[in-house]
């Protein structure tokens, strides 16, 4: 067995110029040619620092004061810049919009194999085999900033890909694709670094744990700049470490766990078809309950009626091709479907940014058609939560950023304090108060965006990938909150790739595919039809997959984890 | 989001020019309506401008831009119509003509202001020039690829700072809009709303947006600098993926383009053509 160390980091530690705090501490870590490495750790716990230490971004880019060597195929980074590790190190930015320079999709692919002076046959080779495997084919044309987020992380490991390193470094790489892309991305890359020796090492902040964790051979667990757990998946999953960080488990492990604790005789495990077993010699025998759905029937008016809307980009691209949707008054309706579906398009036509270019196209918000309101008029209705938060946040600090649309909206000056203490509280934002968002990192942000658009009050709003890229515990955080505002009559949209959170929250569910709505209805009904799933590139919950596997409980489409433990507390002996 | 300022594949003519060519046009015709004043030869240069632009179908939006600069120009053209009042600033026009006054004050400080026949001449020609100067450069913009620029300039051993500053330069604009359309969306959905009657109050309204806008292009450059290094930009040797030949057509605009651009400033520099 090739036992070769292509990266070694020998106790590395890092101060960033101006921090006094080290944001890493005493790495040592060695890494195998061929490995898959997972670098696992909540928000701010190191994991993009280490990264970009490997590429030399980190000091070249970002000053800071470094201690210990980090070398990378026989080469000290720290002796060298940027462009010379290129050849060395592929990095993909968890921003994929900044990353892509080139004017066509083809272009971008081929820009970095240029630079490394390939012959133009082979730059061409990789491109088109990159091309095929990045589900980019028919869009080579395309400018890269016209396409949507998750096409844009696509090629953003694209034309890494396409260099085709030793070493590829990557942050968060699949948080903005589809369920069916990120499995896509993670079976490709694991079959680079088995059949080509090709190192891998991503980041992961937890909310992509069901897809990410098994492809990793190995995972490292950082916290505050340190490693506290260095293991195989499993290791690591069953000695609970990634709970106690912030991580979260997949949700088949968190089933497991809490099965036990409830005395059941299993075992916390990462694979499907092992826990399937397991519950397959508990459920052997007894009756299982069919799970009672309540069917709401909706009363009234939409608060949200879309008719026959559609939306055509001067490009030419047809974004929406004559959607009709209709939003009822306390609804938590979660909208899905692949990358570049018209998801986004359709929550900027509810707000009023984006007008339908069909003359007969109507959107209806609390009564009134939008087509002649102004944009100020409607965001008292309905409001949209960005998927980056960094998009919608322009103040110094938190309270200013807060009190921006009530001040705006001319609430006036009590009415706006109240709101802005009000946030402050429900987002758990005090501490953060007098901050500035700059410096701020990212799951705070996260929280900043929701409270700054519920300060405009609205009665609908459409929140855009809530937990991409967050940790579990503040994932959980949102959600929560969000749930609460539900209960509490907010009408409520979500935008995700994240099926174990739609399945979790959202008792109905959009889909739609390419500019169109494909399916509309209960949740466990369309997640159950495997016809449409298979088309708008989904997956189920990991849990409803589950339940699959296991032939008495096959029957039960479990959306939840807490679905999922009711069904065990009902099994009859 | 739609195209602003930035490459997009078309399969034209002007397209399938190769860089060289299409950047000795533009800058030919950048550089003589940089340097006449004169409408009878500033007007065919926008009228070529306009063709090319035409010929390599550059989306009508982007002349709303121009409309919206002419507009913004206005207020500076006033100013310059009615202090251009004093024939000795025209060494061309016969002097009978451009001191032909319509009307004429005399303000204490400032002096004589007015306008005259002179003043209207010079005024077309600066509220002209700026658009007929995007309309030359709209069409290369719109027609090459930032890759295929890179292609033709490496040819020639440009160093590679340069080549960053124009990658810079070529995302710049299309960024900026971007990020400022972005930046307005957002703020529009936080009720944000510049229409006042104060001043004052505009001009702090549009501080959120000037902030975020200049926070945003600060970090775009670095970014760019560090994705592009990522990407072994610099790195020596660049091989194009695509062979860019010169076509018979390209070489013979190539030679009309130069030909007609040194009889251009011969004349401008011997005869004063195309000042006023």
């Amino acid at each position: 067995m090739d036992e070769r160390y292509i990266v070694e980091i020998d106790n590395y530690s890092l101060t960033f110029l101006g921090q006094t705090e080290k944001a890493l501490r005493n790495i040592d870590i060695k890494v195998k040619e061929g490995e898959v490495v997972g670098i696992l750790g909540a928000t701010g716990a190191g994991k993009t620092s280490l990264l970009l230490s490997l590429n030399g971004v980190i000091p070249n880019d970002m000053p800071a004061i470094q201690e210990g060597r980090i070398t990378v195929n026989n080469i000290n980074v720290m002796e060298h810049d940027v462009t010379d590790m290129a050849r060395h190190v592929g990095v993909v930015l968890d921003t994929p919009d900044t990353q892509l320079l080139a004017s066509t999709v083809f272009d971008d692919i081929a820009f970095g194999p240029s630079n490394l002076g390939l012959d133009s046959t082979e730059i061409l080779r990789r491109v088109e085999h990159v091309l095929e495997v990045s589900r980019l084919k028919g869009k080579e044309l395309r400018n890269p900033l016209q396409l949507s987020g998750g096409e844009q992380q696509n090629l953003a490991i694209a034309g890494v890909l396409a260099m085709d390193p030793p070493v590829l470094a990557l942050d968060e790489p699949i948080s903005m694709l589809d369920p069916v892309g990120k499995e896509t991305v993670m079976t490709l890359l694991r079959s680079i670094a088995k059949e080509r020796k090709r190192t891998i090492i991503m980041t992961e902040s937890g909310s992509d744990l069901e897809v990410t964790l098994t492809y990793f051979d190995r995972v490292i667990v950082l916290s505050n700049g340190e490693v506290v757990a260095d293991g195989s998946p499993e290791e690591i999953v069953y000695s609970g470490i990634l709970e106690r960080v912030g991580v979260g488990e997949p949700q088949v492990t968190t089933f497991m766990r809490r099965l036990q604790s409830e005395k059941y005789p299993v075992k916390p495990t990462l694979d499907i078809n092992i826990a399937a077993s397991m519950l397959a010699e508990i459920v052997d025998g007894r009756s299982v309950e069919p799970i009672h759905e309540n069917h709401h029937i909706h009363a009234g008016e939409p608060v949200l009626k879309m008719e026959n809307v559609r939306h055509v980009y001067p490009t030419g691209v047809e974004a929406l091709k004559g959607v009709s949707l209709e939003i009822y008054q306390g609804e938590m309706v979660g909208i899905v479907g692949s990358n570049g579906s018209g998801k986004t398009t359709l929550c900027m036509h509810a707000v009023g940014v984006l007008k339908p270019t069909n003359p007969d196209g109507r959107v209806i918000v609390m009564g009134h058609d939008t087509r002649k309101m102004k944009i100020k008029e409607i965001i008292k209705h309905i409001n949209y939560v960005y998927q980056l938060p960094d998009n919608m946040l322009f103040q110094e600090k938190v309270v200013d950023e807060i009190a921006f649309a009530p001040q705006m909206m001319g609430f006036g000056k009590d009415k706006t304090a109240k709101i802005v203490d009000e946030m402050l509280d429900l987002f758990w934002l005090r501490e953060y108060a007098d901050s500035y968002i700059f410096y701020l990192p990212r799951n705070i942000k996260r929280l900043l965006s929701l409270a700054c658009v519920l300060a405009t009050r609205p009665s609908i709003i459409m929140v855009d990938e809530p937990t991409t890229g967050l940790d579990r515990g503040t994932a959980e955080k949102v959600m929560k909150i969000l749930h609460r505002l539900n209960r509490e009559g907010l009408t409520i949209v979500l935008i995700s790739h994240n099926m174990e959170l739609v399945g979790s929250y959202c008792r109905r569910v959009v889909v739609m595919d390419s500019g169109n709505i494909i399916a509309d209805g209960p949740t466990r009904k369309i997640f159950s039809d495997k016809e449409i799933m298979a088309k708008a590139n989904l997956r189920p919950p990991q849990i409803m997959s589950l339940f699959k596997d296991v032939p008495a409980l096959s029957q039960l489409s479990v959306l939840s984890l807490e679905e999922a433990l009711g069904v065990f507390r009902r099994l009859s002996m | 989001m739609a195209v602003f300022f930035e490459y997009q594949y078309r399969n034209t003519i002007y397209h399938r020019l190769h860089p060289l060519t299409k950047m000795v046009i533009t800058l030919s015709l950048f550089i003589l309506a940089g340097l006449y004043w004169d409408l009878r030869l500033l007007a065919p240069i926008g009228l070529l401008g306009l063709a090319l632009s035409y010929i390599s179908k550059v989306p009508t939006r982007w002349f709303l831009a121009i409309l919206g600069i002419m507009i913004f120009l206005i207020p500076f053209l006033v100013i310059g119509v009615v202090t251009q009042v004093n024939p000795l600033l025209f060494r061309v026009y016969p002097r009978e003509l451009v001191s032909q006054e319509f009307f004429a004050l005399e303000l204490p400080i400032i002096g004589k202001v007015g306008v005259t026949w002179g003043g209207l001449l010079w005024g077309l020609a600066f509220e002209l020039r700026i658009p007929i100067i995007l309309l030359c450069i709209y069409p290369f913009i719109y027609s090459t690829s930032f890759n295929d620029l890179v292609n033709a300039l490496s040819r020639y051993r440009i160093p590679y700072q340069l080549l960053f500053v124009l990658m810079v330069a070529y995302r710049f604009v299309p960024i900026t809009v971007r990020e400022t359309m972005t930046i307005i969306t957002a703020l529009r959905l936080r009720g944000w709303d510049v229409s006042s009657r104060n001043p004052r109050i505009v001009f702090q309204r549009f501080l959120p947006l000037a902030f975020s806008l200049i926070r945003t292009l600060v970090k775009m450059i670095d970014e760019v600098n560090t994705a592009a290094r990522i990407r072994a930009f610099g790195a020596g040797k660049y091989t194009p993926v695509r062979q860019l030949e010169m076509s018979p057509l390209d070489k013979a605009l190539i030679l009309a383009t130069l030909a007609l651009f040194g009889t251009a400033i011969y004349f401008l520099l011997t005869s004063n053509i195309g000042m006023i």
